[in-house]
């Protein structure tokens, strides 16, 4: 009388252990997890968003999935409740996929920090049918985001921007070119007798002079102290950096950018030489967004400058800094740019060194 | 007085799976009991059989009892209704033995409620069906096989609870893992519970059915009856337990529903027909009612839609092709592809193999070969151009891997 129940119930744990074999075996054949960025860049405070795509191909339903991931902290995701915050943010997502399903989700985040953030795994969890076992496993993943650093408003902007072309436009004009015409204008007393345009004179009846433009190539480098400590002041650092550089590129000066700070990418020293020309500003700004901070004093950093403008973005007031700096600079020209709390510049500038050859610019944030 | 929210149709099925546990525990206990007095001596105040299945209902106060431990903010209120469901258990089981169990669990449930003020939450017996349950019904039936005449109805009785006892705890265990997965994460933003349920769901339904269809029919239909002959103790024999199976029973231990509809006073005679076609028509309800439910969840794979903020789409043969390279990393070449390209994919991933631990996935061929310390060009300019390349693989090319 037994015997035909023992039978069934050994089939039905027969059938079972097949459906366990069945998922210890295939669970994950032809599952698919791709975690992708939708935008490639975005600047500070700005918003983009995180796609998790899921493609199950085989008949096998997934009835949980848990998809897992560390990203940084400065990307702040808009459903929280997923992410447990230590100093990374682990986020976790569920999915369910069925027989020959492909899932989409698309999870915005806000850019809070400046950076370079990578994906390069992807950890996923499943349950079989009755949800009695767990199969662990670990994609690899490709997917990179740069958030660029934010430019700084014109007006905070204006009195470095403005010193540091008065600098290099008085270059140009004891520099002139005498191939490169640049147009007419009057003679004045003290203009050089070759330079007047003796046709013109003749035409217009008055004392007319040749205008010569620079040939000169026109460099300015900018050298950003990453020291640690400031984390504030340091980002105001990189985004004046920003937002000076694409202006200069804007006029068509070439720039070359020094740091002791280390690249997020290579993990070697930061540094970008020889960037001209507006078309060469997502780079720049792609390059400024790897930048971390790093050891060493800023000023060896960079080669000597000769002839070209050197401009130094750092919050430090401290002065061996400052002598650094002159004696980088040494026969050339150079401006101290010094980010700083409102209210405060008052305060430090009587207690700063002064230089010969640089000039201090505070700006207040 | 406290609410107690049983919304979710998953928590009420749990709760009422648990409540049905001890209806069967009690059941199957009393039986034995009656028919012990039967079988000993010869007093039947009311037959196993209909112990077995009035105690069932010993499921509704228990659960009652749960509900009002859970919704009565004080003590006597509680008493007052412990005293109702004495009444309530009596009525319903039909002996007093009702009322005094129910007035214990009460008592307990009472101690329960202070322990978990204190502590949390505390899992209640009464409510909670475990696998160990099973070795009541194993017990007695050893019991009802050992005994000098046998209990052929008892033993019918524990064969048909066990069953059904099994039954319970499968459906019970396979919705509490739901519930208390869906339980765990409720607050998780995005998490497809009703997707999860259904597929999780639909898969325990149909196993707890498949067991029913395979177990049930049995149980009910068996009549015979095992007999446990324990040897008579004889100076330097062999002690052993004898097991017989199967023996002639005593008694006959063939249900009959007139011993629940009052004996043989019940004049009410069902035709045989009449039960054909009752069971034909319950068959086939059930049998449509599975086909559509299959058809239901089916097309539900089958449709692409949008589920809070997932896009769900069913990949027919095309997205299937453009999906491939989402699982491409994972792909090997078919056991029966015996095409040059795979030929060569086989032997240059044995190669690879051989020479050390599997490359990353990441790796292009160039990396993997460099961080193995394989260097064979002719191998690696025949796998790009089989993995790679649109120009098919000739056997020219297997010639020049040999």
């Amino acid at each position: 009388m037994l015997i035909p129940i023992l039978i069934a119930a050994a089939v039905l744990l027969l059938l079972f252990t097949a459906l366990r074999l069945l998922y210890d075996r295939f669970w994950d054949k032809g599952l698919g997890c791709r975690l992708s960025f939708t935008q490639e860049y975005a600047v500070e405070d700005e918003t983009s968003s995180l796609s998790e795509v899921i493609v199950n191909r085989k008949l096998l339903p997934l009835p949980v999935l848990e998809i897992s991931f560390h990203m940084d902290r400065r990307l702040h995701f808009s459903s929280e409740e997923n992410s447990s915050l230590s100093d990374q943010s682990y986020r976790r997502d569920v999915f369910t996929a069925g027989p020959r399903q492909k899932i989409t989700r698309t999870l915005p985040f806000k850019c809070a920090g400046r950076g370079y953030f990578r994906i390069n795994e992807a950890g996923l969890i499943a349950q079989d049918l009755f949800l009695t076992r767990k199969y662990v496993s670990h994609m690899p993943q490709n997917t990179e985001f740069y958030v660029l650093p934010r430019t700084i408003p014109a007006y905070q902007v204006q009195i470095p921007y403005a010193r540091i072309m008065g600098e290099v436009l008085s270059r140009r004009r004891v520099c002139d070119d005498p191939f490169e015409f640049g147009g007419l204008r009057e003679y004045s007393r003290g203009d050089p007798m070759k330079y007047i345009n003796w046709k013109a004179t003749a035409r217009a009846g008055r004392l007319l002079i040749n205008i010569h433009e620079s040939t000169l190539s026109q460099r300015v480098i900018l050298l950003i102290d990453m020291e640690p400590g400031g984390d504030f002041l340091n980002e105001c650092a990189v985004r004046l950096a920003c937002s000076l550089a694409e202006r200069l590129l804007a006029e068509g000066i070439e720039l070359s950018l020094y740091s002791n700070g280390t690249d997020t990418q290579t993990g070697e020293p930061w540094l970008l030489e020889g960037v001209s020309g507006s078309g060469s500003l997502l780079t720049l700004k792609k390059k400024l967004a790897c930048l971390q901070t790093g050891q060493g004093p800023v000023c060896s950093c960079a080669p000597p400058p000769g002839d070209d403008l050197t401009v130094l973005l750092s919050r430090n007031t401290r002065d061996d800094l400052g002598r650094a700096f002159s004696e980088l600079v040494g026969k050339g020209r150079g401006i101290r740019v010094i980010p700083c709390g409102l209210g405060t510049s008052e305060g430090q500038r009587g207690k700063l060194e002064a230089f010969k050859n640089t000039e201090n610019v505070w700006i207040e944030f | 007085m406290k609410k107690i929210r049983i919304s979710k149709p998953r928590s009420a099925a749990l709760l009422a799976l648990g409540w049905l546990h001890w209806g069967l525990l009690m059941g199957i206990i009393f039986a034995m009991f009656f028919d012990m007095l039967y079988g000993f001596a010869e007093l039947e105040f009311m037959s196993p059989y209909e112990a077995f299945f009035r105690w069932l209902l010993f499921a509704v106060p228990t659960g009652l009892s749960f509900l009002a431990i859970k919704r009565l903010r004080t003590l006597w209120q509680f008493f007052l209704a412990d005293i109702a469901l004495c009444g309530l258990s009596w009525l319903l089981t039909g002996h007093p033995g009702g009322a005094l169990i129910m007035f214990v669990m009460c008592l307990i449930r009472v101690r329960s409620r202070i322990a978990e003020e204190e502590q949390g939450p505390v899992r209640s017996l009464f409510d909670t069906p475990s696998y160990f349950g099973l070795c009541v019904f194993v017990l007695l039936f050893l019991f009802s096989a050992g005994v000098s005449d046998g209990l052929p109805r008892l033993q019918w009785l524990c064969v048909l609870g066990a069953v059904l006892y099994l039954l319970v705890c499968l459906g019970y265990n396979g919705l509490d893992r739901l519930d208390s997965y869906l339980t765990l994460n409720r607050d998780m933003y995005g998490l497809p519970a009703k997707r999860i349920q259904r597929i999780a769901g639909s898969a325990l339904l149909a196993g707890v059915f498949l067991a029913a269809v395979l177990l049930l029919p049995m149980a009910i239909g068996n009549t015979g009856f095992v007999r446990l002959k324990l040897p008579e103790f004889k100076s330097g024999g062999d002690p052993g337990i004898d097991f017989t199976s199967p023996t002639p029973p005593p008694a006959q231990p063939e249900l009959d529903l007139s011993e629940l509809t009052g004996g043989e006073s019940s004049s009410l005679q069902i035709p045989p027909i009449v039960g054909y076609i009752f069971f034909g028509l319950i068959t086939a309800l059930l049998l449509a009612g599975m086909f559509l439910a299959i058809v239901h969840l089916f097309r539900d794979f089958k449709r692409s839609f949008t589920d809070s903020r997932d896009v769900v789409q069913y990949l027919g043969h095309d997205e299937r092709e453009q999906a491939r390279e989402l699982t491409e990393a994972l792909r090997r070449p078919r056991l029966w592809d015996r095409s040059p390209e795979a030929v060569i994919r086989r032997k240059y991933r044995r190669t690879l193999l051989k020479a050390g631990e599997p490359p990353e996935r990441w790796m292009s061929p160039a990396e993997a070969e460099r961080a193995v310390g394989v260097d064979v060009p002719a191998l690696h300019r025949l796998y790009e151009k089989a993995r790679y390349s649109g120009e098919q693989c000739t056997g020219e090319d297997l010639k020049e891997l040999r």
